[in-house]
């Protein structure tokens, strides 16, 4: 049974089919990339699957459970977690605190009113900020870290609910090459070790076809291919619409 | 038949000069962003002058509709001014700043127009021509509201052919969607801005002014008029000037029939009719989704226990405050009661504008609802000191609870705006409702149990009850819930998508806040010993808006306290002069506009400075 | 050789902390195009957008015609002559395409503008008959379009894109090209951020790539034309 099936996703803005009748399964442990040119409908679809937004038509299941419509915590607590393209962190707390808040979510310690039931969840927040990297930057603002950092501690903050699916909203993005390569390592290596499946969108070609099991492109609201990166790569449609470059023919356009 | 139709363009009348002044302040808000607070003011200043020049100008129609003129003029005038001196130093500011700064000018402006033109009512004439009455269906309708019923819609088609047919026009709407866009364009903004505060303030002061024959000039106008704007504004959606119309029209016919209903609650009528929209509709009839400016960069500093030192400090504090009786004279024990129950009250308000980052201009609601519940429990219910404490804060819960439900969805100035009218209905119903409240005259003899009465025992349980008061608030701010408060204020919809849940931890926070500020309020009316609706109105909201930014937004509670202190000494001080909102107003624009860290953040920064210099002098 | 229209010197932006552009430096010849290579998040548009004063520089000098920008706000920058078409396009959604025209219209610089309305739909065709639509209701195409008629609309020497042909169908592409080049027969100047390579190079003479908000090649178009090893590395086609 595949971890997340999605059926006849819709969501209309006005007259923009900004997501049509999207249908996909995604396997546990399975890596997938979702790419297309921009308002090809990805981020709308990212935002249909973690209930920020409610769709027009379609299911959406997650591990057997109907998870269409559900507001997002819910969501979130059946093991579906997120990070955004802009990194999405509390400005005004440090980076533990970061991590502490996204675990008493999960404890469902948001209304403690003791300030003590905050400590036994710093020895786990520690441990998660490892895992990405951030340990020595516990005590730092997260307004005051690096936009890679910051990113980093996006995910440990993911991470923090146990997820078995992530999906990542251009997790390189504005990120230099080479801390690209190593951000997308170092998550391979942490996807592989808890077998979660990630969903991700991304413009760098080289960082899809370097993690992706399988690529999804999407055009206009509808995917209108999916397969190994070998076949997206060969695909004649996709070369047509997304490197749309190459439909500029030099003798047909010169003066 | 007769008499419904009049009273039914009585109500289009009215909704009319309602209708203008509420246009320019959604015209201001489209294009800067800002909910001007001196809005009323304006209006206020517009009816005063033309009050004045209808008098010295020779009778006739050209002098009436020339002094009505001129003095829109003149306050379109006045509003340049104020743009250009003021506003546009706060225009990149956080909310809460511009807020306090426009209040801080609806003080100065009342103290102007009182020096102008004296604390007398004033009453001004009809206009020649249209000071007669007519005669509909067999009921008598004055001729000049007649007139004001086709005023609101001809202005609705003027602003309409000015947005859709002008250059300017598309400037403006230009300018609401994207500035920056607009400026890479070639628009300068800066002179946008001021003509739109301009247009902005003349049909405030239209609006004031045409208002002249059918109502009674008085200087708290200001309020009144802002409160109804505010109300008209949210409910019609902010920016959007059909809405406005749409909304005052909705709010005078609903008065003008309510009060054959319910003739004290007409103004609670409307409330519970803007509730109702809301709730479906967070952004109003005919208005867009308004995000908010999001966090305060000023806030944006981890909260960290303060140490050893200051503890000691704060230990020292206490036991001197302890001793105080036996060191100040009695009136000093007066003062220094009045100084904790307001900060007790400040710190319940910093709770919501700090940590929580919601933006209440309405906190006198729960401070009110406390005094009058402690109130009538003594006086109708007969119950004893500490019974009727607790239910004053139960009253105050109960009161913050019923808000939240209503607004624990609304962003940034809907909720800001939205906490002013709920305190101003608050108000109006202990002024009206005189069965219970008393009305103006209050309620007396509201006295501590014998045994808690001598100055001395009353000291120290409001000393005790606040310093609980006060380690509650840190304890919170510290805890797992004021953790997830901070989270959800610097970015609701991650915190929602790890699975806080902003909604309810609003309404918690409220209801704690409102509590406390209830347990302020019950112990304000026994150090008084009376309760008069002056505990619910919107001055008191904002005197302790500004006791929190003149102590600080940042920190876990010592801005408050400090914030309090120096304020009551400031009024208490300023109070026996004839300026003191002149002294008031200045202050406020002094720490938007000068000092945004206030008095903790000034202290921590020159503190920081003179340690680096003792670091430099040693190294 | 007369002083260039736009040079730019030792620019140096940061946010949040982070150094975008690190000393970014080129000039560009009145009447010539340079488009900005590199990859997401290089600092391309950072760059023209520091250029438009739109954000705050923390180093170097922008210079347009042998004057300094320093101090110029954006709107007196545009006024001077530089039209801006940003990445998002930002058409002004409920304004028509003709009020968004209007906006883009400066009165000091209309006389003898060669860019009116008609000659705009001219240009782009498929705006004329949406010419009274609001722009929110433009398909992606129609609203790129827009927005570089928006900025010709008020006369520009210098003509910012911040990567027009990003998310369009071929089709559209080639119609922008068509527009583009028209637009420069007048003499206009352009500087234009792109990722796409084929497109750049049927527009621009001159290239400039930037890696991690540093320039890292800056030659004429066919150098790169002829260095495939370089694109390689620099652009991964």
């Amino acid at each position: 049974m595949s971890l997340l099936e999605v059926r006849g996703l819709t969501r209309h803005y006005g007259g923009v089919r900004a997501v049509h009748r999207l249908s996909f399964d995604l396997a546990a442990g399975e890596v997938c990339a979702l790419i297309g040119p921009n308002g090809a409908g990805k981020s709308t679809c990212f935002a249909l699957l973690s209930g920020l937004e409610r769709p027009d038509a379609g299911r959406v299941r997650f591990a057997g459970t109907d998870i269409t419509g559900l507001p997002p915590q819910r969501i979130l607590r059946l093991g579906l977690a997120r990070t955004f393209q802009i990194p999405a962190v509390f400005s005004s707390l440090d980076a533990l605190d970061n991590v502490r808040a996204a675990l008493l979510a999960r404890a469902g310690l948001d209304f403690a009113l003791l300030p003590r039931r905050l400590r036994p969840l710093a020895d786990e927040a520690r441990a998660l900020l490892a895992r990405v990297g951030l340990e020595e930057l516990a005590d730092r603002p997260a307004a005051t870290l690096a936009y890679g950092d910051r990113k980093r501690l996006e995910l440990a903050m993911a991470l923090a609910h146990r997820p078995r699916l992530l999906l990542l909203d251009e997790p390189t993005a504005g990120l230099a090459l080479g801390e690209r390569f190593a951000l997308v390592d170092e998550l391979l290596a942490i996807v592989r070790a808890h077998r979660l499946a990630v969903l991700f969108t991304e413009h760098d070609m080289d960082v899809v076809f370097r993690i992706a099991d399988r690529v999804m492109v999407m055009d206009h609201g509808e995917l209108i291919a999916i397969g190994t990166p070998a076949e997206i790569r060969a695909h004649p449609r996709v070369r047509a619409v997304y490197l749309r470059g190459g439909a500029l023919d030099d003798a047909e356009t010169s003066p | 038949m007769g008499f419904f139709l009049v009273q039914f363009l009585t109500g289009l009348a009215s909704a009319s000069a309602l209708f203008l002044v509420a246009a320019g302040l959604t015209l201001v808000f489209g294009v800067t962003r800002i909910v001007n607070f001196a809005h009323g003011s304006l209006a206020m200043l517009g009816a005063y002058l033309a009050w004045a020049l209808v008098g010295v100008l020779p009778a006739g129609p050209l002098g009436w509709w020339g002094g009505i003129l001129v003095a829109a003029l003149a306050v379109a005038l006045f509003g340049l001014l104020v743009e250009v001196v003021v506003l546009r130093r706060v225009y990149g500011a956080p909310e809460i700043f511009q807020l306090a700064t426009t209040f801080g000018l609806a003080l100065l402006i009342e103290d102007l127009v009182r020096v102008l033109f004296g604390p007398a009512d004033r009453l001004g004439p009809r206009p020649p021509g249209l000071a007669g009455t007519v005669i509909l269906l067999g009921e008598p309708m004055p001729t000049y509201d007649l007139f004001l019923v086709f005023v609101g819609p001809a202005v609705l088609g003027l602003l309409w052919a000015l947005a859709r047919r002008t250059r300017f026009g598309v400037l403006v709407r230009a300018a609401s969607e994207d500035r920056e866009m607009a400026a890479a364009l070639g628009v300068d903004e800066r002179r946008l801005f001021s003509a739109v505060f301009a247009l902005g303030a003349f049909l405030a002061g239209l609006g004031g002014a045409l208002q002249l024959p059918r109502e009674t000039l008085h200087l708290e106008m200001d309020l009144e008029v802002i409160v109804e704007v505010f109300l008209v504004t949210v409910l019609g959606g902010m920016g959007s000037i059909p809405g406005a119309f749409l909304a005052a029209v909705l709010i005078r016919e609903l008065e003008a029939f309510g009060i054959l209903l319910f003739p004290r609650i007409t103004l609670v009528l409307a409330f519970l009719v803007m509730a109702v929209v809301l709730v479906v509709r967070p952004q109003g009839l005919l208005g867009e989704t308004e995000t908010g400016s999001g966090p305060d960069p000023r806030l944006l500093r981890p909260l960290r226990p303060a140490g050893s030192r200051a503890r000691l400090a704060t230990a020292l504090l206490v036991g001197l405050l302890v001793l105080l009786p036996w060191l100040v004279p009695p009136y000093g024990l007066v003062l220094a009661t009045d100084v904790m129950v307001f900060a007790l009250y400040a710190a319940s308000l910093h709770l919501l504008l700090g940590p929580a980052g919601l933006v209440s201009f309405g906190h006198a609601a729960y401070f009110g609802l406390g005094a009058y519940g402690a109130a009538l429990a003594v006086d109708r219910l007969g119950l004893g000191t500490f019974p009727a404490l607790a239910l004053a804060v139960a009253a105050a819960t109960l009161g913050a609870l019923l808000f939240g439900a209503v607004a624990r969805r609304l962003a940034g100035v809907y909720f800001a705006m939205l906490s002013l009218a709920f305190a101003a209905i608050l108000w109006a119903t202990a002024v009206q409702w005189d069965e219970l409240t008393g009305g103006d005259d209050g309620i007396l003899g509201v006295w501590p149990d014998p045994r808690l009465s001598p100055l001395v025992v009353w000291y120290e349980l409001v000393l005790v009850l606040t310093v609980l008061a006060l380690v509650l608030l840190r304890t919170l701010i510290f805890a797992p819930f004021g953790l997830a408060l901070r989270a959800v204020r610097d970015h609701p919809v991650r915190a929602a998508t790890l699975g806080l849940r902003p909604g309810a931890l609003r309404v918690a926070v409220l209801a704690v806040a409102g509590a406390l500020a209830g347990l302020a309020g019950g112990l304000h009316a026994f150090a008084k010993g009376s309760v008069f609706p002056d505990v619910l109105h919107v001055a008191r909201s904002v005197e302790g808006l500004v006791a929190v930014l003149l102590g600080g937004l940042h920190g876990a509670g010592a801005g408050p306290v400090i914030g309090a202190a120096v304020f009551v000494l400031l009024e208490d001080w300023a109070s026996r002069l004839p300026w003191w909102r002149t002294v008031v107003g200045g202050t406020i624009l002094l720490v938007t506009v000068a000092m945004p860290e206030g008095i903790t953040g000034g202290l921590a920064r020159l503190a920081g400075r003179w340690r680096r210099r003792v670091r430099e002098a040693e190294g | 050789m007369s002083a260039p229209l736009l040079e730019v010197r030792d620019l140096v932006v940061e946010h949040a902390g982070a150094r975008v552009l690190d000393g970014v430096g080129f000039a560009v010849p009145r009447g010539r195009a340079l488009a900005l290579l590199g990859r997401n998040g290089a600092g391309k548009s950072t760059t023209l957008r520091a250029v438009m004063g739109l954000v705050p520089r923390r180093r170097g000098t922008v210079r347009l015609a042998g004057r300094d920008l320093e101090r110029a706000r954006p709107f007196e920058i545009a006024r001077l002559g530089v039209g801006y078409v940003p990445e998002d396009r930002r058409i002004f959604r409920r304004l028509t395409v003709l009020e968004n025209l209007e906006v883009g219209r400066i009165p000091a610089r209309d006389r003898d503008n060669p860019w009116t309305p008609a000659r705009l739909f001219d240009l782009f065709p498929n705006l004329r008959d949406r010419r009274h639509h609001p722009g929110g209701r433009l398909s992606g195409g129609e609203q790129q379009m827009l927005a570089i008629a928006r900025a010709l609309r008020g006369n520009p020497e210098l003509l910012l894109l911040d990567e027009p042909s990003e998310g369009l169908a071929p089709a559209v592409v080639r119609q922008l090209l068509a527009a583009l080049r028209a637009a420069r027969a007048h003499g206009l100047t352009l500087v234009l951020s792109e990722q796409n390579w084929r497109f750049a190079r049927l527009l621009a003479e001159e290239v400039c790539i930037l890696e991690r908000g540093r320039v890292v090649f800056l030659d004429r178009t066919a150098e790169l034309d002829a260095r495939p090893d370089l694109r390689r590395r620099w652009l991964a086609l």
